[in-house]
């Protein structure tokens, strides 16, 4: 009995020690984040202190006044990332939510076989497709556009497998007794089985809209003029052109970053499902 | 009676194939035509200027001649050590950390959130934050100098320390990933086998290598293919950071790739690395699988 006492104290001191040393290192790991925001709230002259300080003295609105101005199209920008990410995220989830159901709960000839040529093609890097694809994109004249990012944006391999994985779990009587009542089968998919995916489509939807937001590559490869720049091809661009301006590149950088923070803080328990579904399962 | 049966069968499976028609469509188009089409020009030698009618096959050239090519053996040399560097690291603070938290931490979901958030904030922005945490007033230099260290490097433009640069923030941007994986693991670990061990005389040290080690196996064994995968892909922190440079210290494949297509315009070379890239990511993932069966227990 006063051993089990003993024991107890002695964890609770070990938790109390580990959770404040795991939140100092949380905020390390932050930190970058925190001084970018920081600084985007500082202004030039306030930079040339030294020593430096973490937290800015007061908060300046001007910086972000500037980013927004029309001179540095951020406004576009973010129109242009807002278009093209939720059109790929609508489009990925509809077409990962179709094949999904199709591989889990439907009988077609072949069907194990696509889907492990599926499975096949997550080993290929995306490399191996980009040259290939400018080039049929450029026959087809379709360079930048921005239909060059949601011919491709709006399929994912990853979004099949998550909603296959979903639908596998639902019961196959759900949909058996809604044949014998004799409706479509796209009236079943529809009325009964979409509804119950709910959770499934967040996380998809939720993890696609962070990829297409951040995605990097695709827009520098297959966009050109400026007024089509997305976030992230944009901030890249602007960050280049004003080496000096820290607190200007640190403005941006904050901009680029708050819808996906607003996202990812409301939605978390999204990600994380969708993580581990992915991991766990496998 | 029979035969209607059938012809409603097919029609089913036609109807089936309309749900997956979309999704097949585009695999199809933008990876399966695209791998075919990639390979073929990977033998041949192609400007991008010239019609593709006038395409010139070299058969192995481009095969041959990335082995005499400076910055091609360095993105090869500079890729094996990131991978090997950034992946290790990464899983065994991430597990240590896990094990911890789980077993100990109040405010989990606290910590998850702050580990986790470099990992949801765009690469470009973290690669921006990283360059200007290191430019020569940033963070890390006034930190150190305060310190009392002398004579600070410019990290990113020395070539001793630009790729560890790079794999250091690798580390910073998957650790919270991995974290949230591992954790995830943990709690799939029946609370009995502990207790078990426990009876038997376990201290901390035999609890950790005789049931979480084994018991989280199938996690480790898939962030250690995806994350090994990922490695071989790192594109973003060297474009924006280090343009390969200072020299060739932090040249990458899918950055030499990058270059060699979309700078040099030398199409089939480019596809020639892309597959070299891939023969890697095989070859890792295919060994992985092989030593999955001795250290994965199902």
């Amino acid at each position: 009995m006063k051993a089990n006492r003993h024991l107890a104290k002695r964890v609770s001191l070990a938790s109390a020690a580990f959770t404040a040393l795991f939140f100092a290192i949380g905020f390390i790991v932050v930190i970058p984040f925190v001084w970018m925001f920081s600084i985007s709230f500082k202004t030039p002259m306030e930079l040339l202190k030294y020593p430096e300080r973490i937290l800015p003295a007061s908060i300046n609105w001007s910086n972000y006044r500037i980013m927004l101005a029309p001179q540095y199209h951020y406004l576009q920008m973010y129109a242009n990332s807002i278009k093209v990410t939720s059109i790929n995220t609508a489009g990925s989830v509809l077409t990962s939510m179709l094949s999904g159901y199709a591989f889990a709960r439907l009988r077609f000839k072949g069907r194990d076989a696509i889907f492990m040529l599926y499975l096949a093609t997550l080993m290929i890097p995306p490399q191996i497709t980009i040259i290939p694809r400018y080039i049929l994109f450029d026959r087809i004249g379709i360079i930048n556009t921005h239909l060059s990012l949601i011919a491709t944006g709006i399929f994912s391999i990853i979004g099949v497998f998550m909603m296959r994985q979903y639908f596998l779990q639902i019961p196959a009587e759900l949909g058996e007794s809604a044949a014998i009542d004799g409706a479509g089968m796209y009236r079943t998919f529809f009325q009964i089985y979409a509804p119950l995916a709910l959770p499934a489509i967040m996380t998809v939807g939720i993890l696609t809209f962070t990829w297409q937001w951040n995605d990097y590559e695709n827009p520098l490869i297959f966009l050109r003029s400026s007024k089509l720049f997305t976030v992230p091809l944009g901030l890249a661009a602007f960050v280049d052109a004003n080496e000096t301006r820290m607190e200007l590149k640190a403005t941006a950088g904050a901009l680029a970053s708050i819808p996906i923070l607003i996202v990812f803080v409301a939605a978390q328990k999204y990600f994380i499902k969708g993580l581990v579904s992915g991991a766990i399962k496998g | 009676m029979h035969k209607a049966i059938k012809w409603s069968d097919i029609k089913r499976q036609l109807i089936a194939y309309t749900f997956i028609l979309p999704n097949l469509m585009g695999v199809i188009l933008f990876t399966l035509a695209p791998v075919a089409f990639s390979l073929v020009i990977s033998f041949s030698s192609w400007d991008y200027v010239s019609p593709l009618s006038q395409i010139s096959f070299t058969g192995l050239d481009n095969y041959m001649r990335m082995w005499t090519d400076n910055w091609f053996l360095a993105s090869v040399r500079n890729n094996l050590i990131y991978a090997l560097a950034t992946v290790p690291s990464a899983m065994a603070l991430a597990l240590a950390f896990a094990c911890i938290v789980e077993r100990f931490c109040k405010g989990k979901s606290v910590i998850r959130l702050l580990l986790y958030s470099t990992n949801i904030i765009s690469t470009v922005v973290a690669a921006y934050v990283w360059q200007m945490m290191l430019s020569q007033k940033g963070l890390i230099p006034s930190l150190l100098s305060g310190m009392g260290i002398k004579g600070v490097p410019f990290f990113l433009g020395d070539t001793k320390w630009a790729l560890w640069v790079l794999i250091a923030m690798a580390v910073w941007t998957n650790l919270g990933y991995i974290f949230v994986l591992y954790m995830a693991g943990l709690q799939n670990v029946p609370e009995e086998l502990y207790d078990a061990c426990t009876v038997d005389g376990c201290g901390e040290f035999q609890r950790f290598i005789h049931i979480t080690v084994p018991m989280i196996a199938p996690t480790t064994f898939f962030i250690l293919v995806t994350q090994i995968i990922f490695s071989f892909r790192v594109f973003t922190p060297v474009q924006l950071l280090t343009h390969g440079g200072p020299g060739s210290s932090t040249y990458m494949l899918a950055y030499y790739v990058y270059v060699s297509a979309f700078q040099y315009y030398e199409m089939g070379y480019s596809a020639s690395i892309t597959w070299v890239l891939f023969a890697f990511i095989f070859i890792f993932t295919m060994l992985q699988w092989k030593m999955q069966d001795k250290w994965v227990a199902s």
